[in-house]
């Protein structure tokens, strides 16, 4: 039981880093073509683009985290709809708050502590509690959501639609400009709201399989939220730094580092937390006291 | 797929999600609110007024102007670096005690039709703005200025008011629709005056 465990283990990491390497390809070979070739993009080619450079990265996050639940995989048809319903509520709900009702982009930057805060009550908040809704109103309630580790699984997928949708409307609206740092940013940022989502999912998970006070869900997407608010700040670096004269090449990738390094941290802890539960005995992992 | 009916528990669970969520964007509505409404008391050559925090002051007398068409008068301009292409702009003219504002913006209508490519007054009347009387002129232009980029339709609105042995012209011009900027724009322009 123990070898078998151990060589599932195995093949799990070498999935991984095949996954990471597709990721690191994918990258290069994306910053390479846009800095020999420098295409500009219009139309529908623009669309095109958009949604191929958001989806790849999106497509292959979801695979790492989807590997994370060996034991008892979840129907893939359900996790891509979770994934559809994340990119639909962005869509339908998240950008236009974002960007028409609090139309952060033209006062959150005004100084660095309503940067923050900004980015944690208002980016954080409708982010997380989207991704949230997108699960806790869909998956939650039904027979496939049967172990704690399924609220990891199932939000990160809604994370990933939601930045798949956030990364196609980046392309587009920056018209397919520097599509090299561009695709750089679409790869952490899936990274980013994937892992946040999780943590939102592993609340979700013990509050549906554990007793928990009634609180305990809100404190994880606020932790979520503000997680997201940190990496908002830290990636809008990157942004502001070539918006000004006085931000230097290093600041602006400073930030944007800081941010992976936030997004790949959360990631680390997630795929722990997950590990640890899938070594529990079901009676400890949860799924009693639904019964 | 089984369906599961939602416990008491996971009821509590989700409002309390909802609550706190409420609470935090009602709380992110007011600093937006105390973010957009913070300004900062500038006077340049004499004229005061209060700006947004966070926009930038350029003055013709101090260096070029990274944006717009020169404009008669100019003492400065003021803008939103998040937002390049909507400006405010300040200008003094010499005027007599009995100068008509009317007037005063039918020349500065005829010289910017000269200076600007397809000038255009919309709109022209007087008013009176948080108590002081004035007048404005509505207008649209566009800017062919810089080679590298496709010709850009800007749109404005300017109040002339009487101070003193000036008339101060205070304008916002914009590359998108005015309207959202408007309200913020009076609020500015209605402080405007000479002095400290």
């Amino acid at each position: 039981m123990e070898k078998k465990r151990s060589q599932h283990l195995t093949s799990i990491v070498q999935a991984d880093l095949v996954s990471i390497l597709a990721l690191v390809f994918f990258v290069v070979v994306v910053y390479g073509l846009d800095t020999l070739l420098n295409p500009q993009f219009t139309g529908f080619p623009l669309v095109l683009t958009g949604v191929v450079l958001a989806l790849v990265p999106a497509v292959i996050w979801l695979g790492f985290f989807y590997r994370r639940d060996r034991l008892e995989p979840e129907p893939k048809g359900m996790v891509l709809q979770v994934f559809a319903l994340g990119a639909l509520v962005a869509a339908a709900i998240g950008i236009p708050v974002l960007d028409g009702l609090f139309a952060v982009d033209s006062w959150l930057t005004r100084s660095t502590l309503s940067h923050i805060l900004g980015a944690i009550l208002v980016v954080g908040f409708t982010q997380e509690f989207l991704k949230y809704a997108a699960v806790r109103f869909s998956v939650f309630s039904s027979g496939e959501f049967d172990e704690p580790v399924d609220g990891i699984v199932y939000a990160t997928a809604a994370g990933l639609g939601y930045a798949a949708l956030l990364n196609v409307n980046f392309v587009i609206e920056s018209g397919g400009v520097d599509l090299a740092v561009g695709v750089i940013r679409i790869t952490v940022t899936s990274l980013a709201h994937a892992s946040f989502a999780g943590v939102v999912g592993y609340f979700l998970g013990q509050e549906k399989f554990t007793k928990r006070p009634a609180w305990w869900t809100a404190s994880g997407v606020a932790l979520a939220a503000a997680l997201n608010g940190v990496f908002f700040f830290l990636r809008s670096t990157l942004t502001q730094g070539a918006l000004s004269a006085s931000g230097s090449g290093v600041q602006r990738w400073l930030g944007f580092v800081l941010a992976a390094v936030l997004a790949a941290a959360v990631t680390w802890v997630l795929s722990g937390t997950i590990r640890k539960q899938m070594q529990m005995p079901a009676t400890t992992a949860g799924g009693m006291e639904e019964a | 797929m089984t369906a599961q009916t939602m416990t008491p528990r996971s009821s509590s669970q989700t409002w309390v999600v909802f609550a706190a969520t409420a609470i935090a964007l009602l709380i992110g509505w007011g600093l937006m609110n105390f973010v957009t409404g913070m300004t900062r008391p500038v006077t340049v050559d004499g004229v005061s007024t209060a700006i947004p925090s966070g926009w930038v002051i350029e003055q013709p007398t101090t260096g070029p102007l990274t944006t717009g068409p020169k404009v008669a008068g100019l003492v400065f301009t003021a803008r939103d670096p998040l937002d390049p292409e909507t400006r405010y702009l300040v200008s003094s003219l010499p005027a007599s005690p009995d100068t008509d504002l009317g007037a005063t913006a039918a020349i500065r209508n005829l010289q910017r039709a000269q200076d600007l490519t397809a000038y255009r007054v919309l709109e022209q009347t007087p008013v009176t703005l948080s108590g002081r009387d004035g007048y404005r002129v509505s207008f649209a232009y566009v800017d062919a200025s810089q080679a590298d980029r496709v010709p850009v339709v800007y749109e404005g609105v300017e109040y002339y008011f009487a101070e003193g042995d000036q008339t101060i012209v205070v304008t916002l011009e914009s590359a998108r629709t005015i309207e959202d900027a408007l309200a913020a724009f009076q609020d500015f322009a209605a402080e405007v005056g000479l002095g400290e």
